[in-house]
């Protein structure tokens, strides 16, 4: 079925309309970017059942206007009085330049954007309607598969989540005129158990632009989280040190998004944040690797129309057989740099600023097999299932929290496992080592992802099975 | 609001709880020390919350959803009947609501512009020599004004206020730059205080360009100093909480130890207000008052603390939520600590802890190997360990910090702790 188009945003349209006219008044550039998100969180464990709404739910505007060589955004969520509203913008955005102008505070050089006259809109489909589907029913489905992991021996609770995601957005310029509509949904399972003296939690995810139909993917996932806890709580600490290792799709979406995919967003160029910089047209990873993101590369929850500056979403290059080509970029940023805007600027509500992050980034796939792989190694790990993971653009530095290692010896997994896991290195030595790339090709696109520690959005990341060498601890 | 209320009361929810957060802000953006950008809001949340109970009152359900400001009269009814709808698949055992609290704070009024002026100010007199630049920095002042209503009698508002500066430091070394990140959390802190905190931070920078890579030692002693400290002491809180407790993950029992017999005595305490705090707010998100309570006692588990759900679920009388926090020190000096042999870990690239799990760790950023005489900087590899292995002689020091709304010792030696490095 086709999504729907907010009907709360279309007809609001002619006061945003009048707004800009209002604003263009006062200001040398006026747009304005407006929100619909609504979507459910279920969750259900064997104490507690919650029903909520989903984290990214919002409903609002945000107005960015260019004035004395600078951009200022207003965000607000009501628009009765619209000429009431536009005399509040002009006079908080004014009097704050002001009190910053009169401290003697430096701008940064910010010329005036320059919009092609565009009018486009996007709808996407998803077989079940979420909406269409009764609370009771997701409710009691989850339930099923909460039972079902809890009925093994030592599992102290085993949660079963969905939530559901109807996003509509609208962005108005005096050149633009888009809108689209898109949804998705998330599922989760986790189970929390004892075992060899120890408590652990083991979880799988599952998204993409789907519906209620996402149920039935979880179905069958439940013996899978609760191998993959039994595995943890009996497994070994690590021995720290180097090791060869093939990553799971997962993983390999871990690596992409956090040793390269941070260090891309070219907002860090302009703040001379980023190694990668310097290394545009440069090799910095073997040749057999390559690295896309974009919203029109793949269909997942950060595939869209166009991004929170009205600039239309890309299938960009980042690493073309080795050679890092380009960056990702907001609008702003891709002014002051002097290259195209990559679609890439998102902000985590209408609430706070617009910041170059991804969207849906990938190792494309390669013409190896997972069989093959493994019988390359000696003595390394199989990586699975991610954790978290930090940044470090500046020193092309990278933490990964890994959920498991399966030990491979002389070219076999020798049923046993290693964890926790924290994967460390320098980012050019692990992408320069890697030698084999599977054919498969795996997103995953739950959860979000924080710029620091704030601004969270959502993405996605995977891959195929890569082969590297990495630190271990 | 009164709508929304009269809207709530005629439905066929059994109870309501309308939680209303109106925030103002200022936040300015830099690029070294130019602005990048201004920003303001003014945006208005209201969140409900309906309860359903069972016929025979055994079970109470419920779902919250938010009622937007531009909501038409239809979409609220819709909104609450969905909700109401969901809630009835809901079958929580029954708990009660908070009831019979009223506060009407008269709201307080801050000078945005003039808060974000005096933060811009502190900030630019941060002074930097040839080979240390501030990179950017984005700062962030808040004004929340809260009410909280339910069908029980509750009828509470109060204001809150909370500032954010969040840094970025660059210091070079023989044309070899790196950067350091910080973020200040505050709800008053004076300009040359901000400043100060700044400029320590090219220190720093200083140390980790002159970092030797840290070695490989499987059994180390660790000496956590950072900021970081702050999440480490956040195991202590998880395991009282009365959610986790009720779902069987909470290990602390009352009248029990939960350190070990050689370690420094573990006094944690919850206290409502703390002087610069930015989480002052009197009551919790069901409008229960915010109250002081003893957590640990040398070590001994005296209370929990939690949502009125969990609360009633685990048998406790009362409930309290944990805003501000206070660790007391222990028995030894910081010099003292310091005099044995350990490395000593001031930034790390993204500190984890798991109550479920005890795990915590994470990559160096900055950190100094100490034989308890000679100290030198070290950067790279990673801190891995688990609470339940450093819980049995776990050592503090005397001198106490605040970091915003937690005041805990300001260093914590830990034995026998797995390092990666070189």
């Amino acid at each position: 079925m086709q999504v729907k188009m907010s009907e709360y945003l279309i007809s609001v349209k002619p006061r945003i309309r009048e707004l800009i006219r209002l604003l263009d008044q006062e200001f040398d550039y006026v747009s304005v970017l407006c929100t619909d998100v609504s979507g459910t969180t279920y969750r259900v464990g064997q104490r507690q059942t919650t029903v909520g709404d989903y984290g990214f739910n919002e409903r609002g505007f945000v107005a960015r206007v260019y004035q004395n060589g600078s951009y200022c955004e207003y965000s607000f969520n009501e628009c009765e009085d619209v000429a009431a509203l536009a005399a509040e913008i002009i006079s908080v955005l004014k009097s704050e330049l002001q009190m910053l102008e009169q401290m003697g505070i430096e701008k940064m050089d910010s010329p005036l954007l320059a919009e092609e006259e565009i009018t486009k809109s996007m709808t996407t489909e998803i077989s079940i309607d979420p909406e269409t589907t009764s609370a009771g029913e997701i409710l009691e489905h989850l339930k099923r598969i909460s039972d079902k992991g809890a009925a093994k021996e030592g599992i102290l609770e085993f949660q079963a989540g969905m939530s559901f995601a109807h996003v509509s957005k609208l962005f108005l310029s005096s050149r633009k005129d888009l809108m689209q509509s898109y949804a998705y949904a998330e599922g989760m399972e986790a189970a929390i158990g004892i075992g060899n003296e120890k408590q652990d939690m083991a979880f799988s995810t599952f998204s993409g632009l789907k519906g209620t139909e996402i149920l039935e993917e979880m179905d069958s996932s439940v013996e899978k989280v609760l191998s993959l806890l039994h595995d943890k709580l009996y497994a070994d600490p690590v021995v720290p040190g180097m090791y060869d290792v093939i990553t799971t799709p997962e993983v390999t979406g871990l690596i992409a998004h956090e040793a390269f995919g941070h260090g891309v967003e070219m907002d860090m160029f302009v703040k001379e944040r980023a190694l990668a910089k310097e290394y545009i047209g440069k090799q910095v990873a073997s040749d057999i690797t390559c690295m896309k993101d974009g919203a029109a590369s793949a269909a997942q929850v950060s595939s869209y129309l166009f991004d929170d500056e009205g600039t239309l979403g890309c299938d960009t290059t980042i690493i073309d057989h080795g050679t890092l080509v380009t960056g990702i970029s907001d609008a702003l940023s891709a002014m002051r740099l002097g290259t195209t805007p990559t679609g890439n600027g998102k902000r985590e509500s209408f609430e706070r600023k617009a910041y170059s992050r991804m969207t849906n980034t990938f190792f494309t796939s390669g013409s190896d097999t997972l069989e093959d792989m493994i019988a390359s190694i000696e003595d390394g790990f199989l990586l699975e299932g991610m954790e978290s993971g930090m940044e470090d653009p500046k020193h092309w530095g990278i933490q990964c929290m890994v959920t498991i290692g399966r030990e491979i010896k002389h070219g076999k997994l020798t049923g046993r496992n290693v964890a926790p896991v924290v994967l460390t290195g320098y980012v050019p030595d692990l992408l320069k080592s890697i030698s084999m790339v599977s054919g498969d090709m795996e997103l995953f696109g739950s959860g979000a992802c924080g710029k620091g520690y704030k601004e969270w959005v959502k993405v996605s990341d995977g891959g195929p099975y890569l082969k590297c060498k990495v630190r271990l601890g | 609001m009164k709508e929304l209320y009269q809207l709530l009361n005629q439905s066929e929810a059994s109870d309501f709880l309308i939680r209303q957060t109106t925030t103002l802000s200022r936040e300015a953006f830099f690029i070294g020390q130019k602005l990048d950008m201004g920003r303001a809001k003014k945006v208005t949340h209201t969140f409900v919350t309906v309860y359903v109970d069972s016929e025979d009152k055994k079970y109470r359900g419920s779902a919250v959803k938010e009622i937007h400001p531009t909501c038409t009269a239809k979409e609220i009814q819709k909104e609450i009947e969905s909700a109401i709808f969901a809630a009835k698949f809901v079958q929580n055992p029954w708990y009660p609501l908070v009831s019979d609290q009223t506060c009407e704070a008269a709201p307080q009024s801050f000078d945005l512009n003039e808060q974000l002026a005096k933060i811009v100010s502190g900030m630019q007199s941060v002074s930097a020599s040839a080979d240390e630049k501030i990179n950017s920095y984005e700062i962030f002042v808040e004004q929340k004004q809260t009410r909280i209503i339910n069908s029980r009698g509750v009828d509470v508002s109060f204001s809150n206020f909370a500032c954010e500066v969040e840094a970025v430091i660059n210091a070079r070394k023989d044309g070899h730059e790196i950067e350091l990140f910080k973020v200040l959390h505050f709800a008053d802190k004076p300009a040359n205080e901000i400043t100060a905190e700044i400029e320590k931070m090219f220190l720093s920078g200083h140390q980790r360009l002159n970092a030797a890579p840290t070695r490989k030692n499987e059994h180390a002693n660790l000496l956590l100093s950072g900021d970081d400290v702050v999440e480490f002491f956040h195991y202590f809180t998880a395991h009282t909480n009365a959610s986790n407790q009720y779902m069987g993950v909470g290990k602390a029992k009352i009248g029990e130890k939960i350190t070990g017999d050689e370690a420094d005595p573990l006094t944690i305490r919850l206290i409502p207000s703390l002087n610069g705090s930015t989480k002052n707010e009197p009551y919790d998100q069901d409008g229960n008052p915010v109250t002081e309570r003893v957590l640990f006692r040398d070590g001994i588990c005296q209370s929990f603390w939690g949502s009125t759900q969990h609360a009633y679920y685990i048998g406790m009388k009362d409930t309290t939520s944990s805003n501000n926090l206070t660790v007391c020190g222990g028995t030894a000096s910081e010099a003292e600590l310091r005099s044995l042999p350990h490395l000593e870990v001031t930034d790390f690239s993204d500190f984890q802890m798991d109550p479920v799990t005890g795990y915590f760790g994470g990559e160096i950023r900055l950190g100094y190997e100490s034989d308890g005489v000679n100290r030198h900087s070290v950067t790279g590899g990673s801190v891995s360990a688990n609470f339940s292995k450093v819980l049995g002689n776990i050592r503090f020091s005397k001198e106490t910090r605040q970091i915003n709304n937690c005041i805990v010792p300001c260093a914590v030696y830990l034995t026998d702790v797995s390092i990666s490095g070189e």
